[in-house]
């Protein structure tokens, strides 16, 4: 499967890599709105979205438009931002999961074998 | 007009004691001078009939002159009726009406013997009555030359005096009446003018004053009398009134305007403390996930490293860098949801739930705490609950966070979690065997940032009962504690059942969002059923993936990956449905299609995930088809949703 990962934070984008090398998945990465565009294609099966990017709450718009150019597979949040306004924001973003930082890579781990590929 | 109104009115009191008095001089006056003019009047009717015996005792007339009628009549005027001389034995000798001087017999009363006498006077006037009215007469005896008695007679009728009395009187009462009447205009008139009138607009005004209008005022205060000072200090009063209500109103107004500025004040400062809150929230989770998951991912991924683990040395000081981050996480969670508490901004989300898979929750993440202490976790709960309204989230952090204290209070022994229905609701208790709290402590245990000092001392945040205390509360509960120091503590608070309208509410859709996190867990309602299912798949991570889906829900899940096998075994069990996970290649649709022409197996429901857009006339074929990636939970999800559809239509 291939993982489009869409995150502005160099430690983050690391630990991330780190763990899809010890994967059977692909993982490429986003780290502004432009480049998502640019990388993004009918090959890309699943979403991981951080909400908070360049200091803006950019996620959200970029979930409303991926939904309306119809795309239907998982769109995953993983984010800090935490507060009940958040999480009715993230559901009206039309996304599939949240997943709370900080987490640990096993908890990353669990949540994608609850997934079918 | 004659009510109560006229009674109490001051004029009507005056005018009529006014008229009381005038009744009272002009009946003793009338009274008085009246009887004076009868008595005058009566007087000269007497003098007038008495006046022919005073001439002739006078000598002024001699009884012989009285044959004249003429003369007589001019002597004695018109009012007299009779007069009549005659001697002692009752012959008339003279009359006024010269007819009776043929009668000789007159009846006259005076002729009795003992009439006069030596004693009685010579002459008598009495008032009497014959048949033609009221007259008066006189009468007289004289003595003749020759020593015989004359008597003289005179007769007047009294109606001309009777009538002048008449008049005087009807006069009198004319008079009076015409008094009082022009009395009562001039009190009425120039007391209504002077007084009453100027009262009536003084009360007018101040009626209009008490129903709020502090702008009336007296018009028209013309004079410097006393009632024109009442007026002028009355319309001053009001005037005082009126500024001072002003003044009042104005400040009400300020007052008003203050403390709404203040109160949006307030409101601005709480919206930014949230926000504030919530940034700094974010600001210290980011780096703190990489502190958490670099440390976490060194001790349990070896495979980020190149497949090796840490050398304990490390690994030991590397815990302690997880385990601080933990702790600071829990800090952070408990700051933000304490701020959120109070500011009355934490909702809960309250549901009918079955809370036993929150106490299987909470339970598991409570073994990860027990660090190697020789402490036993104990459950002591039913397999299934009737549905509780509660928050199931924030009933697993209290549990947590008392199931926390517990292990961290607690030596050695047991740390129970119980529930039970009593009195129809549900009790909710954390027991441990560990030191116990002294009473003195009891009350402020709930306190912030107070923990009972302990020799081992393991970090918590203080803040945890806290807030648990507070969720209680919020699902109108209320956290209690029993301790006995040297044996144990028992934390225990109650939550209700949910009723049937909230039950009702709960079987509608729920939406799927999953949230995932360190310390939350959710997930969505599970089949009450357990089902046999065969899995059909080529992928064995696939095959793993799926049976665990089914298996967590303690399902009978059987494998089989070719045809043949599966056409038999199919038709062996025949399962509640089938899943079939169709690869890259065309193998799995044949098996589906094997499937359905199977006459043994061509009911069983089959479900198919696929990677590829299906079309419409394909899909016909499977019962279900469901686009790859996609989370378990949405599978289940959705078998549940055909299942419910084809009960629906069997009904049908």
């Amino acid at each position: 499967m291939k993982f489009l990962y869409i995150e502005d934070e160099r430690n983050d984008i690391d630990l991330m890599n780190r763990y899809f090398e010890t994967v059977e998945h692909e993982l490429i990465i986003a780290t502004s709105l432009g480049e998502v565009w640019d990388k993004l294609d009918s090959s890309v099966d699943l979403i991981m979205i951080d909400i908070f990017l360049h200091g803006e709450k950019s996620g959200y718009e970029l979930a409303h438009q991926l939904r309306s150019k119809s795309y239907n597979q998982p769109l995953i949040a993983i984010t800090a931002l935490t507060t009940t306004r958040d999480i009715e924001d993230i559901r009206e973003a039309d996304f599939d999961v949240v997943i709370h930082k900080p987490f640990t890579i096993r908890e990353l781990e669990k949540t994608l074998q609850q997934y079918v590929f | 007009m004659f009510n109560r109104k006229l009674f109490d009115s001051l004029l009507f009191k005056i005018s009529f004691r006014v008229i009381l008095v005038e009744i009272l001089i002009l009946t003793i006056v009338g009274t008085l001078y009246i009887n004076r003019f009868f008595a005058e009047i009566d007087q000269r009717l007497e003098d007038s009939v008495e006046l022919p015996s005073q001439l002739v005792e006078s000598g002024l007339v001699r009884l012989v002159s009285l044959s004249d009628t003429n003369a007589l009549r001019s002597l004695v005027g018109d009012e007299v009726q009779e007069l009549i001389l005659s001697n002692s034995r009752g012959q008339i000798l003279y009359s006024l009406h010269p007819e009776y001087r043929q009668l000789d017999v007159y009846n006259i009363s005076f002729l009795e013997s003992n009439w006069f006498s030596e004693q009685n006077p010579g002459s008598i006037t009495e008032w009497s009555s014959n048949e033609t009215g009221n007259i008066i007469y006189n009468v007289s005896r004289f003595s003749g030359i020759m020593q015989d008695e004359f008597y003289l007679y005179v007769q007047s009728d009294t109606s001309t005096v009777e009538l002048q009395k008449r008049n005087i009187l009807i006069v009198f009462f004319l008079g009076s009446l015409a008094t009082f009447i022009s009395t009562l205009a001039i009190v009425v008139l120039f007391f209504q003018r002077t007084v009453f009138g100027r009262l009536n607009a003084t009360i007018n005004t101040l009626q209009n004053v008490e129903q709020g209008d502090l702008r009336a005022r007296i018009e028209n205060i013309n004079s410097h009398d006393e009632i024109a000072r009442l007026q002028t200090s009355v319309n001053n009063m009001i005037h005082r009134l009126q500024s001072v209500f002003a003044t009042l109103e104005q400040r009400i107004e300020d007052r008003t305007q203050e403390a709404e500025e203040a109160r949006q004040q307030a409101e601005q400062a709480n919206e930014a403390k949230s926000i504030f809150l919530s940034n700094m929230s974010h600001e210290l989770r980011t780096p703190l996930n990489t502190v958490i998951a670099f440390s976490s991912s060194m001790l349990t991924v070896p495979d980020m490293y190149n497949g090796k683990s840490l050398d304990p040395i490390f690994a030991k000081d590397v815990k302690t860098i997880w385990m601080n981050g933990q702790y600071l996480l829990g800090l952070i969670n408990d700051i933000l949801d304490l701020s959120k508490i109070e500011a009355g901004k934490l909702t809960l989300n309250r549901r009918a739930v079955d809370l036993v898979d929150t106490f299987n929750g909470v339970f598991s993440t409570a073994v990860g705490l027990l660090q190697d202490k020789p402490i036993q976790l104990k459950p002591e709960y039913p397999d299934k609950l009737p549905p509780i309204w509660a928050d199931p989230l924030r009933i697993r952090q209290i549990l947590l966070n008392l199931m926390s204290n517990g292990v961290k209070y607690t030596e050695s022994g047991s740390v129970t979690l119980a529930a039970n229905i009593e009195n129809n609701r549900l009790v909710i208790s954390v027991a441990d065997t560990g030191a116990g709290i002294p009473e003195s402590m009891l009350d402020s245990i709930f306190d912030r940032f107070t923990q009972v000092k302990m020799e081992h001392q393991t970090k918590g945040t203080g803040l945890g009962l806290d807030i648990s205390q507070r969720l209680c509360q919020m699902h109108d509960s209320k956290l209690e504690i029993r301790s006995v120091e040297g044996e144990g503590s028992t934390f225990s608070f109650s939550l209700p059942l949910a009723t049937d309208e909230q039950i009702n509410a709960e079987e509608q859709e729920i939406n799927e969002l999953l949230e995932i996190g360190s310390l939350t867990e959710e997930g969505i309602l599970d089949p009450t059923s357990y089902y046999n299912i065969v899995i059909i798949a080529r992928s064995s991570s696939a095959r793993i993936t799926i049976r665990n889906i089914f298996e967590e829900e303690n399902h009978n899940v059987f494998e089989s990956v070719d045809i043949d096998e599966s056409v038999e075994l199919a038709g062996a069990i025949i399962p509640d449905f089938i899943v079939v996970d169709l690869g890259k290649g065309d193998s799995e649709m044949a098996i589906v299609e094997a499937l359905k022409s199977n006459e043994e197996t061509q009911n069983i429901p089959i479900v198919a995930l696929g990677t590829k857009d299906m079309s419409e006339d394909t899909q016909y074929v499977m019962d279900l088809y469901l686009k790859k990636p996609i989370h378990g939970k949405r599978i289940l999800k959705q078998i549940t949703k055909l299942f419910a559809e084809q009960s629906l239509e069997g009904l049908n």
